[in-house]
């Protein structure tokens, strides 16, 4: 560039305050600014709308902008969580029915490999045979979920009739005839995942504190209130006037009330 | 930053905590960034949201090539285009001054360097004067005077975040600032 006039300098001092020229223009911008008072002034005031640019101050975050996004990203995980769960329980069941089948296959042919042997504990053995579905009963009261114990605490809770039952370790040995039964049955058993409820209430001012009233006693954790009997409160809230949306979720542990 | 990195790898992991910490790190500029771009509070905190909650759900996709703002910016300036996009189809029909540049098939105003009616009336600060200039920027001048003279971000960083080349930034960043420039110039005494 021979001789660039001003209105070349000042299309090129933009990138020449962040060194973006090449190293010829660069020379060129350079010397021209050491020679030229109106575009010195010019390099001046374009340098300080950068510098202050980066002072603008950030604009304030909406009011609960970190616990919404928390709520958020915690039904997420729990929604991801029990996929997999389902996933892996429906992976489980068919490894865990196959086996059986196996086995019982096994079993029944040993049965008949012992049927002309006239020692005792074959007929016990018979016995034990036919007894398995007795012992698959017994064992359906094991809480199922504690075979998978490396999946994350946010799991269905159990019936409470189940809570003292012994559980059964993924790593423990199982009978083969028995236990391993037992787990097929329990697993298919709990096919059947309840569905939660969720209600969202949206509130204003003026009903606030009524809900708050409502809802005082009941445990409340990063998800909202967990309402076990939530039928009666939701009458409550349709009393007041409230705005009410309603869900089922399998992604979380119990019923719910959040207020939005 | 290695403690970046570090959350990343605890949210891999499935730390919501350390996905709590990340986002108290980005909330405020990404929020901030968001607003500059759609100008309205329920959109931009629906919009950090939405990118928040996609790093969460797609974190498992960061390699590690660009650093972690980089991979979130991209995602939050692509959340914000997706609604400034809906936007503009809602009021296509019916607005008179929507360009129909290729480049800027979302753009709902043109640059306007003129001084509004209170500027003249009202002695402004400096940054105050700067901050209305910004909004009179095009929207792809706004973006990249965002994420470089705000943000800080580096030339490369915002050629991947934009998905553009970095001739195409260094093009929009001389532009928006001779803009800028051409904005101010009136007031160029509170700057110096």
């Amino acid at each position: 560039m021979a001789n660039p006039d001003c209105e070349q300098i000042l299309n090129l001092i933009p990138l020449y305050i962040d060194n973006m020229l090449s190293e010829e223009e660069n020379d060129i911008v350079g010397r021209h600014l050491n020679s030229c008072e109106n575009c010195k002034k010019e390099f001046e005031f374009m340098t300080s709308l950068v510098k202050n640019s980066a002072h603008i101050p950030e604009i304030s975050l909406p009011d609960n902008f970190h616990k919404k996004l928390m709520i958020r990203a915690e039904k997420m995980l729990r929604a991801k969580k029990a996929k997999r769960y389902i996933m892996l329980r429906r992976v489980g069941t068919g490894v865990v029915a196959a086996a059986v089948l196996a086995l019982s296959i096994v079993s029944f042919s040993n049965i008949t490999n012992q049927n002309a042997d006239t020692n005792p504990d074959n007929i016990y053995i018979n016995t034990s045979i036919s007894d398995t579905p007795i012992s698959i009963e017994a064992k359906e009261k094991v809480q199922p979920t504690d075979t998978k114990k490396e999946l994350p605490s946010t799991q269905k809770t159990q019936p409470k009739s189940l809570a003292d039952e012994e559980k059964i370790s993924p790593d423990k040995e199982v009978d083969a005839t028995t236990g391993g039964a037992a787990l097929a049955v329990a697993d298919i058993q709990d096919e059947e995942q309840e569905l939660y409820t969720v209600v969202t209430v949206t509130v204003d001012d003026s009903i606030h504190n009524e809900v708050l009233k409502i809802l005082s006693g009941y445990e409340k954790d990063a998800t909202g209130y967990k309402v076990p009997d939530v039928a009666s409160i939701l009458s409550k809230l349709e009393n007041i006037n409230a705005t009410i949306t309603t869900e089922k979720s399998e992604a979380v542990t119990s019923n719910y009330i959040i207020i939005k | 930053m290695a403690d970046e990195l570090e959350l990343v790898k605890k949210i891999k992991d499935g730390s919501i905590d350390a996905f709590s910490a990340l986002v108290q790190i980005y909330e405020k500029k990404a929020y901030s960034f968001a607003f500059r771009m759609l100008r309205d509070k329920e959109e931009a905190e629906d919009a950090t949201q939405e990118a928040f909650l996609r790093v969460f759900d797609k974190i498992d996709t960061f390699s590690g090539n660009s650093s972690f703002s980089t991979w979130f910016f991209t995602i939050l300036n692509n959340v914000c285009l997706d609604i400034l996009r809906k936007r503009a189809r809602r009021i296509s029909t019916i607005s008179i001054n929507q360009t129909k540049d290729a480049e800027d098939e979302f753009e709902l105003q043109i640059e306007d360097t003129s001084p509004g009616p209170y500027e003249e009336l009202q002695k402004k600060t400096a940054m105050e004067l700067l901050e209305e200039s910004l909004e009179k920027l095009s929207l792809e001048h706004k973006e990249v005077i965002i994420l470089r003279d705000i943000n800080g971000f580096e030339y490369e960083d915002i050629a991947k975040i934009l998905g553009v080349s970095l001739g195409t930034v260094k093009s929009r960043i001389s532009r928006a600032r001779l803009t800028l420039r051409k904005i101010l110039e009136k007031n160029k005494e509170l700057f110096l």
